[in-house]
């Protein structure tokens, strides 16, 4: 039988509103918690005479497990779907790791985007955020889950499933989602309504079950049809070789024979070999690491943070850029002038907040404050940036991967964003 | 909150390197209340290798910069990159 397609799925939402527990619901049905979990749960249950199956037990468990074990990577929760194979992300809580999501090489396909709809819960601050995180990765494709129904009062009521929708929904709308794209689902991970099969306690509901939003998403294309871009991530100088830069192809096909410049380098050389693992390949496609081996280049011309463009369509190096951006923690105030460091692909590079244009209201996405005189934590603005030495960044409609950023300042990652345009040397 | 997994790939300095040194010097390394959870040589191209590590620590912790740091100053490094990040 051929191989399901991959998907990478992230699990996005409040610490609070059962992210974990949905995760491990879904890895329970879909029959991936090791049988030797529940053959022992089985036994005790049966020992103190209990006969309902505690689902809270097989979570404990199953944590239990994963922190005990020695060896494991990052991508160690898989299940399938009668349509794929996924891979689980289910995103930290601490906003300093927001960093890694941005320039991590593990893409995320798809996100569900897990809100609680027991009593005073809702859309929270943490729910805003990681829809902009979301938004910033570039997720296109979202399953919306109005988790904990049975805690709503009174339990599975619709009315309370149709406001929360619609909170979400004026909230996605600001980041831009579209919404006749977006799938919402209501459920309770906890009693495992909706999951697998239609649930009697939410008979009110005609649409697909959790499982089957997820055999609705589709595939994302590989971005080959974008002009190429390679960041680099380290060169070297091999023996009988000679110079081998070596990086992921994020956008664009990259072939031997090519004609390639290095930004903002700005270095020209020729592609003479590729390869990948052990072997030579033709050309290169998005997703992959490879070394490549130039002509015309020495190791001293070029370093990590260079990105690799063809020569007819080079990789941008603008003078300055405008930029959204949501700030996730700052301890008092961003002024004009503030100049944090800025991650973005391979490179990091100290940037001069310009220009504070608008303050966004994160509600409506319509503007609250033309030309603020500060940004404070929870804030989403228009801003313009000035980085303090050449760099590479894209329009994010135009090239996404290479149109995000992370900001760290003191240790800290204080904000994410996407650039919106370019204003050219 | 939890514990989070971050997957990081670290670059050496040239194909010259000897690995085995590396990855005892990466296992000294892990900061305090960061778990060493695996290691693996990768071939990347022209007989280069990279060394994919993962680690686990709390959530609270906030952020991996500090292995990431830790990593990036041993000798014969030449890159850290974090590939993949996500709750235990």
């Amino acid at each position: 039988m051929a191989e399901k397609p991959h998907m990478n799925l992230v699990f996005i939402g409040h610490v609070d509103h059962g992210k974990s527990t949905t995760v491990g619901r879904l890895l329970l049905e879909t029959g991936v918690v090791p049988a030797h979990v529940i053959e022992e749960y089985r036994k005790k249950a049966a020992e103190k005479g209990k006969a309902t199956f505690e689902f809270a037990w097989v979570m404990d468990a199953l944590k239990e497990e994963r922190e005990r074990g020695l060896t494991i990577d990052v991508a160690h929760k898989r299940f399938d779907t009668s349509k794929y194979y996924f891979t689980i992300i289910d995103a930290p809580g601490h906003r300093d790791f927001v960093k890694n999501m941005i320039t991590g090489t593990s893409q995320a396909d798809a996100a569900v985007l897990v809100v609680s709809a027991a009593e005073g819960d809702g859309v929270q601050a943490q729910t805003k955020e990681h829809v902009f995180l979301a938004r910033t990765l570039g997720v296109t494709q979202l399953i919306v889950a109005i988790n904990k129904m049975d805690a709503a009062k009174p339990g599975y009521n619709e009315k309370r499933y149709n406001d929360v929708k619609e909170d979400v929904t004026k909230l996605l709308k600001t980041v831009g989602y579209k919404i006749d794209t977006v799938q919402f689902v209501p459920i309770s991970a906890l009693k495992s309504d909706n999951i697998i099969k239609p649930s009697e306690n939410i008979k009110w509901f005609k649409g697909a079950t959790f499982l089957q939003t997820l055999d609705n998403l589709k595939v994302p294309e590989k971005p080959t049809a974008l002009p190429l871009r390679l960041p680099v991530q380290d060169v070297y100088t091999i023996t009988g070789v000679g110079t081998v830069p070596v990086g992921r192809v994020e956008c664009g096909v990259m072939k031997a024979g090519d004609k390639i410049i290095f930004q903002p380098a700005n270095v020209a050389g020729e592609v003479k070999t590729i390869e990948m693992h052990h072997e030579q390949i033709p050309q290169a496609v998005p997703g992959d690491n490879v070394g490549f081996n130039v002509r015309g280049i020495s190791k001293k011309d070029v370093k990590r943070g260079d990105v690799v463009g063809h020569s007819d369509n080079p990789p941008t190096v603008p003078k300055t850029f405008t930029a959204q951006v949501a700030i996730l923690q700052h301890p008092s105030a961003i002024a004009a002038g503030y100049t944090p460091v800025f991650h973005c692909h391979t490179s990091q590079v100290a940037c001069i907040f310009e220009e504070l244009q608008k303050k966004l209201d994160p509600k409506t996405g319509q503007v609250k404050e033309e030309k603020p005189e500060f940004l404070k934590t929870g804030d989403i603005a228009i801003v313009k940036i000035r980085p303090t030495r050449p760099m590479v960044i894209e329009k994010a409609k135009d090239i996404p991967p290479l149109g995000r950023f992370a900001v760290r300042d003191m240790g800290q990652t204080v904000a994410a964003g996407l650039c919106i345009d370019i204003e050219k040397k | 909150m939890g514990e989070v997994i971050v997957g990081l790939k670290v670059m050496p300095e040239s194909p010259e390197t000897n690995m085995e040194k590396l990855k005892n010097d990466i296992k000294n390394a892990i900061p305090k209340g960061v778990k060493l959870r695996g290691m693996s040589e990768k071939y990347i191209a022209f007989g280069l290798k990279a060394v994919d590590v993962t680690v686990t620590m709390p959530d609270s912790a906030g952020g991996s910069e500090n292995v990431e740091n830790a990593l990036s100053k041993i000798p014969g490094v030449s890159s850290v990159e974090v590939t993949g990040t996500g709750l235990l």
